[in-house]
């Protein structure tokens, strides 16, 4: 498995992904796709989604990226990817390619470009069973277009178009539950990560790419420190006090199957991951207590689903890796 | 591979830093367990005390820029003009 200093060591090897960018002070996004792209073994076909990445990474005339990178538009970065996938195969099959060297497709696209816009193309690629991995960096907005707010903004969030004031608290609605909706196409791997675990996610890449059969989709948290408002420095803490607080959990579904990969040890209130953030600032006045009480209730409610789909698969991977040792990936797993 | 890793552990390693791509966000200053980096007053990125890095690589693979790689002493990166080169010898 790669750990810490292979990262590092890959990262210098084969220069994926590179700075340079304009990528804002202290973003979480390149963190995850460094994390992503240097836990690849072969070579890897990038497609983008619009949204802050394509946006910072592709100033013409330069570029940060040193694979072969495609984008289309907003809301068909898995349809892209469907048919550079496809062709890759029948090329394959018509004898232009050899077929012992495997090219990995990874697709990126942020909140928007996932949750919202390209959903629908998403949801097609996954029920083809494209062999690619849809990686989603999740910062909670419309992040590149001024703090609007997307279906995966949390409840009681002041966004731009989610305003905090005396008529409104902020957005009024829970956030969609994307991982789900991907884990309802009965895909072979589904993860949620986030960017202050990286060994978590370096694995869940790994796993999800090593002899790809279908596809596979991974939903990262990353931060954004312009739409959370939170100092540059804190964005790993802010991102590891999610998975903490049990806001975001990290699992993974192998063939329908649940499992925890971080069990947070605590049981952290999650007022202590909104107190450092500028966007839930609003909630803490005394009127808004109602608002917190909220919040915490739907946090435990999901933990709670999460976590007894979890307890109730534990049996299923003990008698597999009693059985089969290839599923061993990783002994902390265990 | 390994080899390379226990290579780093001795000590057999150099710290890259582009400076020039240092946004000054401090991640890496919160991340380093040797507390060896920091801020300078044009808001970049600065190693105090080299004698005290443990090469674990934290802060390559923390920081959003791209500034800080670990490499061999041997790397032809080392040589290139951009990098501001580190070891422990």
């Amino acid at each position: 498995m790669p750990n810490i200093k292979t990262l590092a060591l890959n990262e210098s090897r084969e220069m994926r992904f590179r700075g340079g960018h304009s990528l804002c002070q202290g973003c979480g996004i390149p963190i995850v796709v460094r994390t992503v792209l240097n836990s690849i073994d072969t070579p890897v076909v990038v497609i983008n989604a619009t949204g802050c990445l394509e946006v910072a990474t592709t100033r013409y005339p330069t570029t940060a990226w040193n694979v072969p990178w495609l984008h289309v538009a907003f809301e068909n970065a898995s349809a892209a990817a469907s048919g550079v996938e496809t062709a890759f195969r029948a090329l394959i099959k018509r004898g232009a390619l050899p077929d012992d060297k495997p090219i990995t497709f990874v697709t990126f696209g942020g909140d928007g470009g996932t949750y919202d816009i390209g959903l629908q193309s998403l949801s097609g690629a996954l029920e083809r069973g494209h062999r690619f991995l849809y990686v989603c960096y999740d910062n909670e907005a419309y992040m590149n277009t001024g703090i609007q707010r997307s279906s995966a903004t949390p409840f009681g969030a002041d966004t731009t178009t989610s305003p905090a004031g005396t008529v409104s608290f902020g957005k009024a609605q829970q956030r969609k539950d994307l991982t789900a909706i991907a884990i309802a196409h009965h895909i072979p791997y589904i993860g949620q990560s986030a960017i202050s675990h990286w060994q978590d996610l370096s694995n869940k890449v790994k796993f999800a790419t090593t002899n790809m059969e279908g596809p596979a989709f991974l939903n990262v948290l990353s931060t954004c420190q312009l739409g959370w408002r939170h100092e540059p420095k804190d964005a790993i803490s802010i991102a590891r006090l999610a998975v903490e607080t049990r806001f975001w959990p990290l699992y993974e579904v192998i063939d329908g199957h649940y499992r925890l990969t971080h069990e947070p040890l605590d049981n952290i209130p999650i007022e202590n991951w909104l107190r450092l953030q500028g966007r839930f600032k609003h909630l803490f006045k005394p009127e808004n207590k109602g608002l917190l009480n909220e919040i915490q209730t739907h946090v435990d409610k999901e933990w709670q689903r999460i976590y007894d789909l979890c307890e109730s698969d534990k049996p299923y991977f003990k008698a597999l890796e009693q059985s089969n040792q290839q599923l061993k990936i990783n002994p902390s797993y265990a | 591979m390994l080899d390379n890793i226990k290579r780093y552990e001795q000590g057999d390693a150099a710290l890259l830093v582009k400076r020039e791509w240092c946004k000054g966000c401090n991640i890496c200053v919160e991340a380093c367990p040797s507390d060896i980096l920091t801020l300078d007053d044009a808001d970049k990125i600065k190693v105090t005390d080299m004698s005290k890095c443990v090469f674990c690589g934290i802060c390559a693979a923390r920081c959003p820029d791209f500034c800080i790689t670990l490499e061999r002493p041997e790397s032809n990166l080392i040589s290139n003009n951009s990098y501001e080169t580190y070891t422990r010898k």
